[in-house]
This record gives C-alpha cells, structure tokens and sequence, in this order.
C-alpha cells in the first residue's frame, strides 16, 4: 500500500464527514469501509450487509440528536 | 501498490512467422535497462506487442488478431508441411524476487486463445497473477496500450491520452476504482437483494409501476452502454482508417512528380493552419473578456459598478453577520433587542445579500473598476483575416497542384479526398454521439435536453418516472439520477428507507475520497511529470499543463497544444508514466513498437532523448533501418542487443536453399551487420 495515498484517502473520508457533521463514531466507520474496499477489492455480502446496518444505525442516532 | 516488475523473457511457439524461440532479457549487461529487439519488416513485432496489450489486461482476443496471430512462417515456403507443436506467446514476468510466466495456448485452427499462468506455486488455466499486478493491470486495456506503445498512432491530437484513459489509469494505480465499483454496482445490488427480501408497507400498484420503471430504466442504461461501447471502438477504427487514408495522400503526393511542390505547399499550409488556429482561439479569448468590449458599451457598465461601490456597496451587511446580533439579543451598541428591534434587523435581514454573494459582489465590482483592455479586437480580427486568406490560397495551390497531375493520380487523389471527408464526417457523428451518451456535465446536459433527454426529464427538471419517459433518455447520466430516485421510491415501498440512505451516504463519500485522490494524484504527476520533462529538452518547452480532461499540454508561452510529434508524444507518455509510477510507487516495463518510424529526421533527437530518459525496463521493437536513424543510441552504454533472423539468412537478408528456423543472437556484430531489405517479408 502507498502510505501516502492512504493517508489522502482517510484525510478526504474525514473532510467529507465533517463536513455532513457526522460523528467520530461514523467517520471512523466510514473510513474502516473505505480501508476494507481498499485492500480487499470486494466485501462479502455480510461485511457488507454488517457495515451498512451499523451505519444506518449512527445515521438515525444523529438525526434524533440533531 | 508498490508493485515491481520486470519482463524477463519472451517466448513465441508457432505463431505469426516464429516456430520456437525464447528472449531473454540482460543478456549483453545486467545494468543496462533498455533491451532492443531487431527484427525485419512483417516479422510479427506489431502483433507481439498486441498480443502483450491483450495479455496484461487478460482481454479476449479478437477474430482479426487471432488471424494476426496465425503461423505463416516456414508454412508459406513449404520448407515445412504442418506446425510442430501447441502454438503459444507467453511472457516472463519478475514482480519482487518471484517469476510468473503468463501465456495464451492457440488452437491449431487459431480460432481460440486460452490464457495460462505458470506461478510460482503451480499452474493455472486462466489469469493467477501476483494481487498487485492483477489489481494494475487486469481489465486495463487502456494503460497497456500505453504502456506497449505502437508509435502509428503516435502525434495524432494525443487522442491515446484521454479523459477516460487518464482517469482509469489513475483511477486503478490509485487502488480506488474498486471505491467507484462498490457505489455503482456492490451496494445498489445489495440494497436491491434487501428490497426484494423485506415486507412491504406501500400499495401494490405504486410498487408494480416503480418495478415498471425501473426495469425500464436499467435496460436503457444496458443499451446505452453497449451503445457507447460500439460508438468508441467505431470511433478508433474510423480514426485509424482517416490516418491511412492520410498517410495515403501524402504517399501519392510523394510519388507524383511535384513532390518536392507538395511538400513545400504541405509544410507552409500546416504552419498556416496552425496560425490560424492560434489567432482564432486568441480572438476568442479576447471576446471573452468584456474588458476588450468598445468604450462606448464597457464605459456604462464601469461606471455603474463605480456608483455601486460609492452608494451601496459600503452600506451593505452580510444577513449573516445581522443572524449573529439577533442571536446574541444585544445590538453593537449595547442596547438590549427586543420586539421593534427584532422586527427592523428581520426586515434588513431579508432585504441583504449573504455573505458568499457579498463577497462575490465586492471582488466583482473591483474587477470591472480596475478592468483593462488586453487585446485589440479589431486588430485580432484583421490578423485572423489575413492568415485565412494565405491559408485558403494554399489549399487552392495544393488543389492546382493535385489537378496537374495525371488523370489516374488525380482519380486516386480524389478518391481518397471523398473517402478522407465521408471519414471526418463520420468521426464528428460518433464524438457527437460519444459525447451525448456519456456526459456529465449537468449544465450541459440540460441545455441538450431537447435531444438528449426528451421526456426523461420533466417541465419542472425532475427526474421522469413514466417506463415510456424513461426509455426515452439519450445520457447514462441522466438515467443513473433516474434510478438512483427509483431505488429510494422502491427502498420507502419496501420499508428499507433507513437501509437505502446509509448506502447514499457510503456512496458520497466514496465519491467525495475519488475526486479528492484523483485530484491529488493530478497535481502530484503535474508536478513530476515537469520534472521528467525537462529532462527530454523539448524545443518549445512543452510541459503537461493539466489531467483533468485528459492530458493537455502548454508551450512556452502558455498555449495548448493539442497535436505531438512522435517524439513529442513519447517524451509525454515516458513523464507521465515514470510520474504516475513514482507517485503510486508501481516499475513498469514499456516497449515502444518502432520508434522512429516516419519520424521526421528533425524530431530524432528529440525520440532519442525520450528514450535516454526513461528509468524503468524499456524494450524495443525495431526494424534495421531504425538502428541507423539513431546511431548514438544503439550502442553498448545504452541497450542490450537482440537480432532475430533465419537460421541461413545471410547479413543482407538473402536466403539460403532451405531458410531454416527463426533463431536469436545476442551479439552486437549481429545486430550492426544484419541489413535485410526494407520491404516487408520474412
């Protein structure tokens, strides 16, 4: 893995989610799925299922807070 | 990435005009990087470096290639009655400290390919290349033929760098194309598995014509692609068949006996039209610019713009800033808001221009105040007209001259005139239809909307959702937003609304990190690509000036240059390629078929630069005359040697009784010795 174009990856999946307003909890959600995709080509239908169920889950949680 | 590779062999068994034999690479010095392959005209080079194209990229391979591919050799002198063994094109290839061999297997008939890889933990029937190679190269056709460089093509308007080949290549060096996969095929087909799964809450006819719709919409989309898919390969035969009938043109003018006519009114019509290109884009900048209007129109508008600074500008507060005082409850002068107070700053509010608006306004209205004139139109204009005029008198004088000649010479010339125009015409249809299918550009596609979109996008600009509507819609685009709003429709039926929007948020921020990686990627190989640049001494300075619409370059001064040289359009794949392999950490191999072929002797240094400069394993195709056009090259500091010939072919290419097996040397007196005639044949 190029260290640098990591490190780009994950300051952009940050960025974009600061700027949503999204939680440390689901920015760093999103940018374990990102690193997954990266380095795994493709998920398997349940880490792929398991993931969007935890992100649709932070999602409500901060619309309710919201 | 970090993946290092190296050819290390080459192996040709029964195909094109070779039987049996094997190059290997360093066989003169371990050191050099740049191995040449000589071989004479019509031995089968072009074919091998399709065939590695197709190969890295594990593409089928196409009836025309396979025919390329079909063993002639010794078959055509019947010097041998029938191939002798499983005809094969394999490659050794060294990624770390571990060698693949990968191969296509032909039938006897060539009708099928398969490929093979021999790993170094076994044998496979089918494409088992080390993850990192495979995640570079596989399914990238496009960054093989940039990377295996067939010099024909080269100098063409850089069309083998465009928008999609640039993006792609960038896009899968970068390990984030499977980021684009995952939003546009993985988590819709999930979320589409979990809609067919879940209990509906929505009536059973709204969810029928959703269904309706959507099937509508997909196949659509399934036509368009396939649609797009025929117009680009279309695209590049016509394209490759306008060079010929170029290349053609020029031959008959060559051969006719004005030659030396033609060529002189060919070199000054070339420097005419550029001109007048150059002043044509000059006047439009110019134009473009209000500064340049005449006083009598531009001396109101500054004058306006002064008054608003004097008047209403200073005056003016952002509602922002008016928000924040009504927020606190106390005015700046420290008195206490209450009912009037809040009624008179909400009345301002609503009549005050936002911050960002604001702002806008005040650089604007210091533009027009401190706007002058750059260019004198009028005198834009006349230029324009005169190279126009010098331009039109020699297209009439080439005319003339085409009409001076025989009536056979100018019947062909005609011919190919008519065949050079119904091509142009062609091209323009297909880039017009390339362009309306595969837009993103949503301001553009509105204004197209009439033609492009028809009823697919409703009065109020929204998305249709009638089948009939929908299947109406000329851009992929258009048809993504479509169904994204039919996925969100059928996700609500189905009660999995929750579901959907986590996946829209999955997917704008994998489409938030491919822009923002794309764009640093960008600006990295601009960076590095000016450094490798400068290395290749390009006569005007010619330096990659921006990736994001496909490569374009800048001269010195600062204009686009759409058309290279061969030795040009080198020099910029070399840069972008040593740039994009530092920046994604990746050693490539490139071969460049046939170097110098056609190039002009003024541009030969500039191809020999190109290839002094370039730092990772380079092999080259070349035929005898090419080892003389650069004699300073071909030598032992430079390259490593390699000549293939006929077991009982002489120095100059003559034969003996029985010709004997293709063989291969490795020796320099052979490769400096060996002159085979120019025309083609084996």
């Amino acid at each position: 893995m190029n260290m640098q174009l990591d490190d780009v990856v994950k300051k952009a999946v940050e960025a974009h989610c600061k700027e949503r307003k999204y939680s440390p909890k689901l920015t760093k959600l999103m940018i374990d799925l990102t690193k997954k995709y990266r380095s795994e080509g493709n998920l398997s239908s349940g880490d792929l299922g398991s993931y969007l169920k935890r992100i649709e889950k932070a999602l409500k949680k901060e619309k309710k807070g919201a | 990435m970090a993946l290092n590779c190296k050819i290390t062999g080459m192996n040709w068994k029964w195909i094109i005009n070779f039987e049996d034999i094997h190059w290997k690479a360093n066989q003169s010095s371990k050191k050099i990087h740049a191995e040449t392959i000589l071989a004479r005209n019509g031995t089968g080079k072009t074919t091998t470096l399709l065939l590695l194209q197709h190969l890295f990229a594990n593409e089928e391979l196409s009836e025309d290639l396979l025919e390329r591919v079909k063993y002639r050799g010794l078959l055509s002198t019947k010097e041998i009655k029938k191939i002798d063994g499983v005809p094969e094109f394999s490659v050794d290839i060294k990624i770390g400290t571990k060698t693949w061999t990968l191969g296509y297997k032909f039938d006897n008939k060539f009708s099928t390919a398969t490929i093979f890889t021999q790993a170094p933990e076994g044998y496979y029937d089918s494409y088992e290349m080390h993850a990192e190679f495979s995640t570079a190269f596989e399914n990238n056709h496009e960054l093989t033929k940039l990377l295996f460089f067939d010099t024909q093509g080269a100098g063409s308007d850089g069309r083998r760098m465009n928008k999609k080949t640039i993006d792609e290549t960038m896009k899968i060096l970068a390990n984030i194309k499977v980021l684009d996969h995952a939003r546009e095929t993985y988590i819709p087909d999930f979320i589409e598995a979990e809609r067919k799964k879940s209990d509906k809450k929505g009536s059973e006819t709204e969810k029928k014509l959703a269904e309706q719709a959507m099937k509508r919409c997909k196949s659509t989309i399934k036509q368009l692609n396939e649609k797009l898919k025929k117009a680009e390969e279309d695209l590049g035969s016509k394209r490759e068949q306008l060079d010929k009938v170029k290349e053609n043109i020029k031959g008959a003018h060559d051969n006719s006996k004005f030659r030396d006519a033609f060529k002189e009114t060919e070199l000054l019509l070339l420097k005419a039209r550029n001109k007048v290109k150059g002043t044509t884009k000059e006047l439009l900048n110019a134009l473009m610019d209000p500064a340049n209007l005449s006083s009598k129109l531009w001396r109101p508008v500054q004058d306006y713009y002064q008054q608003l600074s004097k008047s209403r500008i200073p005056t003016a507060i952002a509602s922002e800033y008016l928000s924040s005082v009504l927020y606190e409850g106390e005015c700046i002068c420290g008195n206490e808001i209450h009912g009037k107070e809040e009624k008179n700053i909400k009345e301002r509010m609503n009549k005050s221009m936002g911050l960002a608006i604001l702002s806008e306004v005040y650089i604007m209205k210091d533009k027009v105040k401190d706007s002058k004139v750059t260019s004198d139109i009028s005198l834009l204009g006349s230029r324009l007209e005169t190279e126009r005029t010098a331009r039109d008198k020699l297209e009439t004088k080439l005319a003339r001259l085409e009409g001076q000649l025989g009536k056979k010479e100018r019947k062909t010339l005609d011919e190919l005139g008519k065949s050079q125009q119904r091509l142009e015409d062609l091209i323009s249809e297909l880039e017009d239809n390339i362009e309306m299918y595969s837009c993103n550009a949503m301001g553009k596609i509105r204004s197209n909307k009439k033609v492009w979109l028809e009823r697919s996008m409703t009065i109020g600009g929204d998305t249709a959702s009638k089948p009939e509507y929908i299947g109406e819609c000329k851009n992929i685009y258009w048809l993504k937003q479509i169904k994204n709003n039919l996925d969100k429709k059928l996700s609500s039926i189905a009660g999995i609304e929750d579901l959907s929007n986590a996946g829209e948020a999955i997917t704008d921020v994998f489409e938030a990190v491919e822009i923002e990686v794309l764009a640093h990627i960008q600006n990295q190989v601009i960076t590095e690509s000016t450094k490798h640049l400068a290395k290749y001494n390009m006569q005007n300075e010619l330096r990659i000036h921006s990736l994001s619409n496909g490569l374009a370059c800048v001269d010195a001064n600062g204009n686009v240059q759409k058309g290279f040289s061969t030795g040009e359009e080198l020099a910029i794949v070399f840069s972008f390629i040593s740039a994009l392999s530092k920046v994604t950490e990746l050693s490539v191999p490139m071969i460049v078929d046939n170097p110098t072929k056609g190039a002009d002797p003024s541009k030969l240094r500039g191809i020999q630069d190109s290839l002094q400069g370039f730092n990772h394993q380079l092999i080259l195709f070349i035929y005898a005359t090419e080892r003389n056009t650069l004699p300073s090259y071909f030598n032992k500091k430079n390259v490593n040697p390699c000549t293939l010939m006929r077991e009982n072919e002489k120095m100059d290419g003559t034969d003996g009784k029985k010709r004997g097996r293709y063989k291969i040397n490795y020796d320099w007196k052979t490769f400096d010795n060996y002159h085979p005639p120019t025309k083609e044949g084996v």
